[in-house]
């Protein structure tokens, strides 16, 4: 993600969880949070726990998060300088020391960076991950008919991750469709349904078609998923596969020299060690491949 | 473990391959179709998509960390070396460049990128004592990483990553716990103090599991081989054969291998060291100026007054070495400041019985420091840093001359800020942000530690110098370093017909300390000093020594002996050989 895109998505997320904003610019927003968000964000379960406990009006923190840390730090001290030469005749004792003195009044704003790999960021991503996981959606109709109840197709969207690992890594998202009535299966089916005017609340004079059981569907996407896997190189696998076979010899043959060649007594201490070298020499090589989930839903579409 | 098992299923591609279905989510979604809800929220759903498709991982081999990292630009050599580490060496390597090219980064690096691909979740650092918080700073403000220092037992299952100290590490109660865990990285900092395979720190970390691995040391070569052997069967036993195998295939002797073709070929393998003769890396120019001072008529008869006061006490006190290295320190006081020779008297004075004759000679010295009222080299370091205009950091050994050049400086309308050892880890920072954006000058009294990088500031004067060479490098090392743009200028006062001008002699002459970087600097002390340390060596010169003619021509033969240590170190030309190219 660049800048804009994370300055985007942040704003996605602050809007999401009503959040007050009260100072936008390219380089950083300013938002006070709302009770909602404060939870997920400040790591505050102490207040929040006082909070319920004692039912006193929550007060959110404010804060400041930066998309660009030079420029803003850049306005920031200009603003300063501003600030200093307007006010250049107080004489406090941190002035005189620093040049600055701290201003009274304006709320304490906590300044956040918010650049992709951030701490804050991730921490946005983690609870956006859970609490965006499971939908039920409708697409709007066009025009309500009032004579005829509409029909629509009910479908479990699924954004599946794929993930290929040995001691290294890559994935693969497959985001499929299938369709509750007709068993019909399509790619790329979150790129689809972007495009659709959905809504969480069932319409009026709608009905939904009856659905084949979810075990059937979930099973005919898994099935899906291992046909794509199927076809793909293996190369990578094979290869990993090799190195963990070598990496086995030269620990057993290190290992079993060392053993043949100790006292008795020291014997079972380098077994154990012996043991453990192969044990994660297998963790960090074997190959395997990881099927999870990103997110998933029920779109009810219309036909 | 088997818990997670039983929420997967699993299909067999192939024997050696299957794919594993995470079942978690289907009792989930089922639930909420049997209950119609709780549902999420559509727009979130949104970005979970979006943030999940960017955390894709779209190559084995691309590094995706360098997207990661807004804190901190790597240099090339860096990321090619976190390349090999993860695509040809499979996380298991010994870094080993020379020092200051940025091994905490390349580590960091590696560790960051193992992070993202959730190949790397549990970590355990361990450095020396007096580095745990560095890395925890580095980690977690350059590299995002949420490590923490090791101070309770309880943090070991508390937190992921832990930075702790290996004497601690390995003693229980710790001990047990760290070895009943299966971390995925492991990471040594320091690693060349495992030579031996003896000691309980090398049994102990070749005992913890891990998957991947790093060993972080500067010189790993110059030990002898069989060290080296030893670091890798950390890594990967075997590598080099079993004992027996590896001694007869490689080596003659301690220091001298031989098949080295062969050897460099496996240490290729595992090790990694880039050097700065590898082109790019080269520092910028240092330019050394010796600036000589004549001390005022006044200053002198201080000079010569405390040097007889010192020599009669010498005489008097045979025997009491610690008290006898405390009057040598009122004679380079002497020379840095009246200030800081003040404050030593009046401790000594503090120390004399009621009744004891030195009294009257201390307060004779006193007398004379109250004659003197102008400060030659206060006067002339000013001249400089006027002339200079621009950033300057002025070192001195003495608390006392740090206060009053700050004061003599602020007198003059230069705004200075201080830095010493004992200020806390927060003050350190903010007086290095002051110095970068508000003061002309800091003026410090240490170089040590870790974290004072100045590269902004490219003048340093040396106020008095300090006797351990060690100390000196660690000065100019704070500007003179990677990120230094500009040809670094060094300034030595030093005032003539004093103890200053031999060491100086010695320091820039003989060791030639200021114009090169001396590699290996810290290599050649520790072997010069197996008896005793340079800086007591010195002393007992000055006090045994009859005339200024011995000091000179004994501080020339300590200097020959430097010169013939360094040659010993990298004059072993086969064994500097077998160092394995580093990658462009």
């Amino acid at each position: 993600m660049n800048k804009e895109q994370v300055h985007e998505y942040v704003m996605k997320y602050l809007e999401s969880k009503q959040c007050q904003i009260i100072e936008k610019a390219p380089d950083h927003v300013v938002a006070q949070l709302s009770p909602e968000a404060d939870r997920e964000l400040t790591n505050r379960h102490y207040y929040w726990n006082f909070v319920e406990r004692t039912g006193a009006p929550p007060e959110t923190m404010r804060l400041t998060f930066v998309f660009d840390a030079e420029t803003y730090e850049q306005t920031k001290s200009k603003n300063k300088q501003q600030e200093k030469e307007s006010m250049s005749q107080s004489d406090t004792i941190l002035g005189r020391y620093l040049g600055i003195s701290p201003l009274s009044g304006n709320q304490r704003s906590i300044q956040q960076d918010m650049t992709y790999g951030s701490q804050k960021l991730e921490q946005v991503f983690h609870v956006v991950g859970q609490k965006g996981r499971y939908v039920n959606l409708y697409e709007v109709p066009n025009k309500t008919s009032v004579s005829e109840s509409i029909a629509y197709m009910s479908w479990l969207g699924v954004n599946f991750i794929v993930e290929f690992t040995c001691d290294l890594k890559r994935s693969e998202i497959h985001s499929l469709g299938i369709c509750l009535s007709t068993g019909e299966i399509r790619t790329q089916f979150h790129e689809s349904i972007l495009k659709k005017d959905l809504t969480a609340k069932m319409p009026p004079n709608t009905h939904v078609r009856p659905m084949i059981s979810l075990d059937r569907a979930i099973s005919e996407l898994h099935k899906n998923i291992v046909d794509k896997v199927k076809v793909l190189d293996q190369g990578w696998a094979v290869r990993a596969h090799e190195r963990l076979r070598e990496e086995i010899i030269r620990i057993e043959t290190y290992y079993s020299n060392l053993v043949d060649a100790a006292e008795e007594e020291d014997k079972n201490e380098i077994n154990i060690l012996f043991k453990n070298r192969l044990e994660e020499i297998r963790q960090q090589y074997e190959p395997k491949i990881q099927v999870s989930i990103i997110n998933c839903g029920f779109f009810s579409l219309l036909i | 473990m088997n818990s997670k098992d039983q929420t997967k299923q699993t299909y067999s591609l192939n024997e050696h391959l299957q794919i594993h279905f995470d079942q978690s989510w289907i009792t989930d979604i089922k639930k909420r179709f049997e209950s119609n809800g709780p549902w999420d929220d559509w727009n979130l759903y949104q970005l979970a998509y979006e943030s999940g498709n960017s955390r894709l991982i779209t190559d084995f081999d691309e590094l995706q960390s360098l997207y990661q990292l807004s804190n901190i630009e790597p240099m090339p050599h860096q990321i090619s070396t976190a390349k090999k580490v993860l695509t040809e060496m499979r996380g298991r390597a010994i870094l080993a460049d020379e020092v200051g090219l940025g091994k905490t980064i390349e580590a960091g690096l590696i560790l960051k990128e193992y992070m993202i691909r959730q190949l790397v979740k549990k970590v355990l650092i361990l450095v020396p004592a007096s580095l745990v918080l560095q890395w925890v700073r580095e980690l977690n403000q350059k590299f995002n990483i949420p490590a923490v220092a090791q101070k309770k037992a309880y943090m070991w299952d508390q937190y992921d990553i832990i930075v702790a100290s290996v004497d601690t590490a390995k003693r229980n109660p710790h001990r047990d716990i760290v070895l009943d865990k299966e971390y995925d990285m492991l990471i040594v900092d320091e690693a060349h103090k495992l030579k031996n395979k003896k000691t309980t720190n090398y049994q102990f970390i070749n005992s913890i599991r891990k998957k991947y691995c790093l060993l972080l040391t500067a010189t790993p070569i110059q030990n002898d081989l069989k060290e080296l052997y030893n670091l890798i069967t950390i890594l990967k036993p075997g590598q080099l054969g079993n004992d027996s195998q590896f001694k007869s295939n490689y080596v003659v002797d301690k220091r001298i291998p031989k098949n080295e073709s062969q050897l460099r070929e496996e240490l290729t393998s595992v090790m990694i060291r880039n050097r700065r003769s590898d082109g790019q890396l080269d520092l910028t120019k240092r330019n050394v100026r010796n600036i000589p001072l004549k001390l005022s008529e006044e200053e002198y008869d201080l000079y010569t007054s405390v040097t007889d006061f010192v020599r009669k006490r010498t005489e008097e006190n045979n025997g009491a070495m610690g008290f006898l290295f405390s009057l040598i320190t009122l004679q380079r006081e002497v020379c840095s400041s009246r200030d800081a020779v003040f404050v030593t008297l009046v401790n000594l004075f503090k120390k004399t019985t009621e009744d004891s004759p030195i009294r009257e000679m201390i307060w004779a010295l006193v007398d004379k420091i109250k004659k003197i009222n102008s400060h030659t080299k206060a006067k002339s370091s000013l001249e400089l840093v006027q002339q200079i205009n621009d950033k300057v950091i002025i070192f001195t050994e003495y608390r006392a001359t740090q206060e009053y050049l700050l004061n003599f400086l602020k007198e003059h309308q230069i705004v200075s800020v201080p830095y010493r050892g004992g200020m806390n880890r927060g003050k350190k920072d903010w007086m290095m942000d002051l110095f970068r954006k508000r003061a002309q000058v800091m003026v410090a009294t240490e170089a040590g530690g870790e974290g004072i990088n100045l590269q902004f500031c490219n003048h340093v004067i040396n106020y008095d110098l300090p006797w351990n060479p060690m100390r000196v490098e660690q000065r100019i090392g704070r500007v003179h370093r990677l990120g230094q743009k500009n040809d670094v200028h060094i300034y030595n006062l030093f005032t003539k017909g004093t103890i200053e001008e031999h060491i100086l002699h010695l320091l820039h002459e003989k060791i030639n300390l200021f114009e090169t970087v001396v590699g290996g600097l810290d290599l050649i002390l520790e072997r010069l000093e197996k008896n005793s340390s340079i800086e007591k060596n010195l002393y007992k010169i000055i006090l045994e020594s009859q005339n200024e003619r011995e000091i000179h021509n004994k501080f020339n033969e300590l200097g020959d002996s430097f010169s013939r240590v360094q040659t010993e170190v990298y004059g072993e030309k086969e064994f500097n050989q077998i160092e394995p190219e580093a990658s462009p």
